[in-house]
């Protein structure tokens, strides 16, 4: 079994290929969009032709191909379609709730593999950093190369407290952290991907949201939760360990239940109000879900990148 | 009171919950949790009050289990609430031996049959220490209590059908008060019956609320009803036998009258019934009988001797047995004799009526004696007659005098009148023997005076058709004063109060007194309708009473005067069983009486006693008498919704035909397990509503 199939199996890599269209179309539109003005008038470096899509500007059709072979295709520079990414990937103690294949830090890695297989399929160049449990920083490449150093580093890639399904580290602040961390090693815009259970206050994530928004970078952000946090299904009286040295509380789940959710989904709509202002796309995915259908979501859902601040590269945004 | 104590048990049942909430605190489940900022901090006051309703609901548990134990135990009221094991338990069982148990279910059953399985199903749910006694109403069964249980089956087995009623109130105060000397903590009454409405009729409202308040004093907590057997109502009695022209006399034709009654729905068409009376040959007549009507037959009969006679009716055997005979003891007498003392000769006034009233068949022998001056009296034997009347008292010898006083003191009769005629002397030599003193003669206010009749009850009433106007179309226009007399011992009066005529008792004898003559002149009584009658009552009174009645029903009481002569030691009451019944002597104005009763069984008795003479068969004298069965026990109807209102009325449970009774139906009041069953469910849905809604 290759390090990829060990993530991603064979059926969910067909539905990664076949998402590829769609991809590269939303992927080429964001890179259109983010290197358009940095791009303009400078001289660069021919890399390939691509078949046109819908959404390609026809002024970069190249002509002489579309004379001698009557199809459109259009002219593809090394800068300008290089999208880089940095799957930015929580493997603190919260992230260790699941057994199984319902983890959520497998799955978190499992979507990162996923992410990355897809990027750099289309030839974007993609960086992985961890926090939380190990510490990692894996600055942006494309080429297969990297997709081999990124599930490496995923192998390596250990939750809070040791083990998969281990737990124990962690705080309020370290996504926070993780996120200024990244800014600071970022030196061009990156479209940032937090793969986190959000399990934390949004007040001090948003500090770390504004950092890298303030660095001109996009962030997407996917919410890795288990079912049981969504649904809070338990029925006997519960011990419940705080997986990153919250303390112990025993709780009578029938009385609990109706609290546990209104908060949890009071808690979501915080999190919109820091997500909202910073433009940061943002999706749920459940363990027990589809991991194909959940990529494909988050995909789309992250739509055309919003404008930015249009300081430094001018227009609507570069890296 | 716990019938079944042993399911308090299940009490314990009530840690259940309680080990469950501890076993489940302490087999918590340990979980990682991330998201432990969703789980509430909560603070002292919240987890104060969600320990309260922790603690709430865990009570209503416990609680909800108590309650179905309790329910599971079946508590039972009237105990004043004791949690304590049931005590002895005493039982009276009434067993209905009345009449209508005697009537065929089958071949060779009868309905107590049913009422006997009913009853040794009750026996069967004593237990060990109960106690029981069946009241049947039998002289020769007297309810004993007894924890025998084959000693009371022993006797259920020998109760027969009796011919007469069950007084169910009379049996139900009884038992009450039986059980009322019992010291248990569980006194029943069972009544075993048919399902005969006639049995339930007489208990009403009124009897059914002291009758409770009886129960609360005796304690008892529990009235069960088993109507038992079947309904058919099939069935023909001999209701009565009647005299169409009383008295009977000696020599002379009787008519008697024999009543059927058909009290089942099969028509009966020249249904036969047979009379009979020792002497005499028995003859058969037929009768029709429409479903649910009388019929009934006249037989003339003449009676040789003086005496008592005995007269039956017979039919064939329809319906219980009691029934299908019937008997009347007649009194055949001599006619009284009177001897009518006048001085104006067989043509007086007064003697005409009287002699009319003397013929043949009838009830008065008249003789006729004309008075005089010397005195008839003694050429006559007195002895030969009853009563002594005279009309209008004139003159009285002194031989007269002697004659009449014997005569009178030895028990005969005088009615004697006072009027312008009488002389002093006779008068005052009459006067030890008269019951007032006569004064002069007083005229009756100027207008002609009605008599009416001081006391409605009394014997010379019966003859009498208006007490207000005993002499319609008569009147008084004068009449001499009587004072002095009894109170209570004026017969007639004149309006507002002056004595007419006062009856007084000299010796053994009676004499009546008028204030006016009897025959005239004064008034014109001898030409009202009421004067024949009145005066033939009056002669009947002065002869003496009446024979006894010696015709009874079911729970009179027997009194016989003993005749002169008559040993009171030598007399004995035979029961239509043949067993010898306890007489009482008892002495009273009249003489001594001997006195047996309430007479509990119907049938022929026979009073059995010696005479003081020398002809040894004139010595023993045999006087039957006969005790009638009621006639409603023959009628069979059965009436359930009467017997359920009955029960409603009494508080009683009614056992249907056929069900067992419960382990312990006889042992307790009113069962609550329904109670605790809703206590237990309100408990539950109480724990349910607080563990879902309540969400401090």
């Amino acid at each position: 079994m290759t390090p990829l199939q060990r993530y991603l199996a064979p059926e969910l890599l067909r539905r990664l290929s076949t998402l590829t269209v769609s991809a590269r179309t939303v992927a080429a539109g964001s890179t259109i969009g983010v290197h358009r003005a940095p791009v303009r008038g400078s001289s660069i470096e021919f890399r390939q032709h691509r078949f046109y899509t819908p959404g390609d500007e026809p002024r970069r059709i190249d002509w002489r191909v579309y004379a001698r072979t009557d199809r459109p295709y259009v002219r593809e520079y090394e800068q300008e379609t290089n999208l880089r990414c940095l799957i930015l990937l929580d493997a603190s103690g919260s992230m260790a709730y699941g057994s199984g294949g319902e983890s959520k830090l497998l799955y978190a890695r499992r979507a990162a593999a996923a992410l990355a297989y897809v990027m750099l399929s289309q030839t974007e160049a993609v960086g992985l950093a961890t926090f939380g449990g190990t510490t990692q920083f894996l600055p942006p490449h494309g080429g297969q190369a990297q997709l081999s150093r990124v599930l490496d580093a995923l192998d390596h890639t250990v939750g809070a407290g040791g083990g998969e399904s281990g737990g124990g580290g962690g705080g309020p602040g370290l996504l926070s952290a993780a996120c200024v961390a990244a800014a600071n090693r970022l030196t061009r815009r990156t479209l940032v991907i937090v793969i986190s259970d959000l399990l934390i206050e949004p007040e001090p994530l948003s500090r770390g949201l504004a950092r890298l928004r303030h660095d001109l970078h996009e962030v997407a952000v996917l919410r890795v939760s288990h079912r049981d946090e969504l649904t809070f299904p338990f029925s006997r009286w519960c011990r419940f360990v705080g997986a990153e040295g919250e303390g112990v509380r025993v709780v009578e789940p029938a009385v609990a239940r109706r609290d546990y959710l209104a908060r949890f989904e009071q808690h979501r709509e915080r999190l919109r109000t820091v997500f909202k202002p910073l433009s940061v796309r943002h999706h749920e995915a459940v363990t027990d879900s589809d991991l194909g259908d959940e990529i494909s979501r988050f995909i789309i859902s992250r739509g055309v990148p919003s404008p930015v601040r249009a300081s430094g590269g001018g227009g609507r945004g570069a890296s | 009171m716990f019938l079944s104590p042993i399911m308090l048990a299940f009490v314990g049942a009530a840690v259940i919950p309680l080990v469950l909430h501890l076993l489940s605190r302490s087999r918590q489940t340990e979980l990682r949790w991330g998201a432990m900022m969703f789980l509430d901090e909560a603070s002292p006051r919240r987890s104060r009050v969600r320990s309260i309703r922790r603690y709430v609901v865990l009570a209503l548990r416990c609680l909800a289990i108590v309650a179905l134990a309790a329910a599971m135990a079946r508590p039972v009221s009237g105990t004043g609430g004791a949690l304590r094991p049931p005590g002895r338990a005493a039982v009276a069982v009434i067993v209905d031996t009345s009449g209508s148990t005697g009537a065929p279910t089958g071949p060779g059953a009868v309905r107590l049959d049913a009422i006997r399985e009913s009853a040794s199903g009750a026996l069967a749910r004593l237990d060990e220490g109960d106690v029981a006694a069946l009241v049947t109403g039998d002289p020769a069964l007297p309810p004993v209590f007894t924890p025998d249980r084959a000693a009371l089956l022993a006797r259920l087995a020998v109760v027969q059908p009796r011919g007469v009623g069950l007084d169910l109130s009379a049996a139900l105060g009884r038992a009450a008060d039986l059980l009322a000397a019992q010291s248990t903590s569980s006194r029943t009454i069972v009544v075993v019956t048919d399902r005969q409405a006639s049995t339930y009729v007489g208990i009403d409202a009124e009897f059914a609320r002291r009758f409770t308040l009886r129960l609360g004093q005796a304690g008892v907590t529990r009235l069960l009803f088993l109507p038992s057997g079947d309904t058919d109502r099939d069935n023909v009695s001999v209701r009565e036998i009647e005299v169409l022209n009383p008295p009977v006399l000696r020599g002379q034709p009787a008519r008697v009258r024999v009543t059927l009654r058909n009290d089942g729905t099969t028509p009966r068409p020249r249904f036969a019934v047979t009379v009979r009376c020792p002497g005499q040959p028995d003859t058969v007549v037929p009768v029709d009988l429409a479903p649910d009507s009388e019929g009934s037959a006249v037989f003339p009969m003449t009676f040789a001797e003086a005496g008592r006679a005995v007269v039956s009716a017979e039919i064939a055997p329809t319906g219980p047995a009691f029934d299908d005979r019937l008997s009347r003891v007649l009194d055949v007498v001599e006619a009284t004799r009177v001897l009518v003392v006048g001085t104006a000769g067989p043509a007086s006034l007064a003697l005409s009526p009287l002699s009319a009233a003397g013929r043949p068949g009838d009830t008065i022998s008249a003789t006729v004696a004309p008075g005089g001056p010397r005195g008839p009296l003694p050429r006559f034997d007195l002895d030969r007659n009853a009563v002594v009347l005279i009309p209008h008292l004139q003159s009285l010898g002194e031989e007269d005098l002697r004659v009449l006083r014997q005569f009178v003191f030895g028990g005969g009769g005088l009615v004697v009148g006072v009027g312008p005629l009488t002389s002093d002397e006779a008068l005052s030599r009459l006067a030890e023997m008269l019951p007032a003193s006569v004064g002069r003669a007083v005229e009756a206010g100027g207008a002609p005076m009605r008599v009416e009749l001081t006391n409605s009850s009394h014997a010379i009433a019966g003859s009498v058709a208006n007490a207000a106007d005993v002499f319609p179309g008569a009147s008084v226009v004068r009449y001499r004063a009587l004072s002095g007399a009894a109170a209570g011992s004026v017969v007639l009066r004149l309006p507002p109060l002056t004595p007419l005529l006062v009856e007084g008792r000299f010796g053994r004898g009676t004499v009546l007194l008028g204030a006016t003559p009897l025959e005239g002149p004064w008034n014109d009584l001898a030409r009202s309708v009421g004067y024949v009658p009145m005066l033939q009552a009056a002669v009947r009174y002065a002869a003496g009473p009446s024979p006894d009645a010696v015709n009874l029903k079911v729970g009179d009481v027997l009194s016989v005067a003993l005749p002169p002569g008559a040993e009171p030691s030598s007399a004995a009451l035979v029961s239509p069983a043949g067993l010898a019944l306890q007489l009482r002597l008892e002495q009273t104005p009249g003489g001594p009486r001997l006195v047996h009763g309430p007479l509990a069984q119907a049938g022929l008795y026979e009073l059995r006693y010696r005479l003081q003479v020398q002809d040894p068969v004139r010595a023993g004298v045999v006087e039957p008498a006969y005790v009638r069965p009621p006639p409603g026990e023959s009628d069979l109807r059965a009436d359930d919704e009467l017997i359920g209102r009955t029960a409603k009325l009494l508080g009683a449970e009614i056992i249907p035909t056929g069900s067992p009774l419960s382990a312990n139906a006889l042992r307790h009041g009113s069962e609550l397990w329904g109670i605790f069953i809703v206590l237990a469910v309100g408990f539950l849905v109480a724990e349910v509503v607080l563990a879902r809604y309540w969400r401090p």
